[in-house]
């Protein structure tokens, strides 16, 4: 299949946001039906701030709304289409000090499809649905695959008034993580080590099935949110492992809008086709973000304790720095140290961002992780450079 | 320079430029100020029943999940704001914006590098506009 010319494809869709986004807030779906502008729940696309987390924790309703627009008003349509761009650099070096040739290219790397809105005159269902198409390379031949992502209904309102969000019951498939720390909200395009090495922070959509739901306190000063519910892991390429639905709890609070603390507790079991070949693995965290001025800070720590084999902690802080509404700049430095390794692997993350519009921004990031020890599964040095471009209608 | 030295760079750089953003006040509100012809305005409406109710329907659909229910800003899509709404329960504060600086800030929103506050002209009419002044004077009463 002919490979999109990335630059050409680039500078069309530069131009059709340009025209079709007149006004300087042009919004995606979310911001459309409750007329806001992005930042008014993004720090910066997709970072949610608190207004953000509360009005998804609230099944994508804010607390005012008695009334919601029909999803089927083209003005109000809850459909949003992200699309990425991508150049990359790759300098990488295998565990003898092999150097590997530098590698680079262009690629459209993702084109994703999101839909989502609070059904019924209550709000009282809420819907979400992600489909991706991405570009891969596999020996030599570009071809494009397209995966369901997050996808789930969430039922609002068990318990507790209307439009309260304290009890809800949701189903479907997600990547379990905290409300504040989560790949999918991450201004800095790198994963984390963690969800490779530990299986949190979001490791892929998971099907899933969990109550969850927001409290406030002390005059809404401080907000509970909490989801305990049952995931079940796939084991991509081991279709011998028979995996079940194993319990997860998260709990995080945040007070005076400004600061968060979270708890992470996840479990997984497989066995295999012979049932004395099982595997369970306990996963536990504790992380917190602090916003500081125009800056937020985030400290986590993460472990994984395996049944059979070794166990693994996770160490990660991440600064970022919000330039007013047009420049974010980030590091993150995460290191992941295995019981019985010669080295830990760590990973270093800068990134640069701008937003030529709120929902149209550039990021040039740089990568250094070191895996000499193979704990994350790359056994290398790698220097890599990501310029990512990216479109949201 | 060794990827530790470049990794000790970053550090440092970014403990040097965090110290003093971080020390930085939160930013601050520069409200505009309406023209000359908007200030001189009265609102042509008076605060009857009816008019009142009309207000309130638009407040909820249009102001509360900002402003708040009871007027005083805190909604909950404040929460995050580095610089909140006004609250219009302050009557000493009230006193001090005449009904055409309210009706031109919803006409026309309000600083866009420092609030939320967008623009209403075009989904509002003038008349709705101002009955929204109306309500929002009821609040410091």
């Amino acid at each position: 299949m002919r490979r999109i010319s990335a630059p050409i494809a680039l500078l069309g869709l530069l131009a059709t946001a340009m025209t079709w986004s007149p006004v300087v807030n042009a919004i995606p779906a979310f911001a459309r039906q409750v007329d806001k502008a992005c930042s008014t729940c993004h720090e910066a696309i997709p970072r949610l701030n608190e207004a953000g987390r509360t009005y998804r924790a609230n099944g994508y309703r804010f607390l005012e709304d008695t009334r919601w627009p029909e999803a089927w008003k083209l003005s109000t349509l809850p459909f949003s289409v992200e699309v990425e761009l991508e150049a990359f650099w790759n300098k990488d070096t295998d565990s003898e000090g092999v150097s590997a040739p530098t590698v680079s290219d262009t690629k459209v790397e993702e084109i994703e499809l999101l839909a989502a809105t609070a059904l019924g005159e209550n709000g009282k269902v809420s819907v979400f649905g992600s489909l991706a198409v991405l570009q891969e390379e596999e020996n030599g031949e570009t071809h494009y695959v397209s995966e369901l992502g997050t996808a789930f209904i969430q039922i609002n309102d068990l318990l507790g008034g209307t439009g309260r969000g304290r009890f809800n019951l949701r189903a479907g498939q997600w990547g379990v993580a905290l409300p504040f720390l989560a790949d999918d909200q991450s201004i800095i395009a790198n994963n984390y080590l963690a969800q490779s090495a530990l299986g949190v922070l979001g490791d892929g959509a998971q099907r899933s099935v969990e109550f969850n739901g927001q409290l406030f306190s002390n005059g809404d000063a401080v907000v509970h949110r909490y989801a305990a519910g049952a995931s079940r892991t796939e084991f991509a390429g081991e279709p011998d492992r028979i995996s079940k639905y194993d319990p997860y709890f998260t709990y995080a609070v945040n007070w005076l809008e400004r600061y968060n603390l979270g708890l992470i507790y996840r479990a997984t079991h497989a066995e295999g086709l012979n049932s004395t070949d099982s595997q369970s693995i306990e996963r536990y965290g504790i992380a917190g973000a602090a916003d500081i001025g125009p800056t937020t800070l985030t400290l986590g720590y993460f472990r994984a304790d395996p049944e059979i084999g070794l166990s693994s902690d996770d160490v990660l802080g991440e600064l970022l720095w919000f330039a007013g509404r047009k420049a974010v700049f980030g590091a993150r430095y995460e290191r992941v140290s295995r019981d019985g390794a010669a080295d830990d692997a760590t990973a270093v993350s800068l990134t640069a961002r701008y937003n030529v519009l709120q929902n149209a921004f550039g990021v040039l990031e740089y990568r250094m992780r070191d895996d000499t020890s193979n704990i994350v599964g790359s056994s290398d040095e790698q220097r890599r450079w990501r310029l990512i471009l990216t479109l949201l209608f | 320079m060794s990827a530790t030295g470049v990794r000790w760079l970053a550090v440092a750089a970014i403990s040097m430029a965090w110290a003093p953003a971080s020390l930085m006040a939160d930013a601050k509100r520069t409200t505009p100020t309406a023209p000359a012809q908007y200030l001189a305005l009265r609102n042509p409406l008076e605060p009857d029943a009816q008019v009142l109710l009309e207000a309130k329907a638009l407040y909820a659909r249009e102001c509360r999940k900002c402003h708040g229910a009871d007027g005083k800003g805190r909604g909950t899509a404040t929460r995050g704001m580095k610089v909140k709404p006004r609250d219009y329960t302050d009557s000493a504060l009230m006193a001090t914006l005449p009904d055409g600086q309210l009706f031109w800030i919803i006409l026309n929103g309000s600083d866009a590098q420092t609030t939320e506050m967008s623009a209403y002209e075009g989904k509002l009419s003038e008349m709705d506009i101002w009955k929204l002044v109306l309500l929002i004077r009821e609040f410091g009463r």
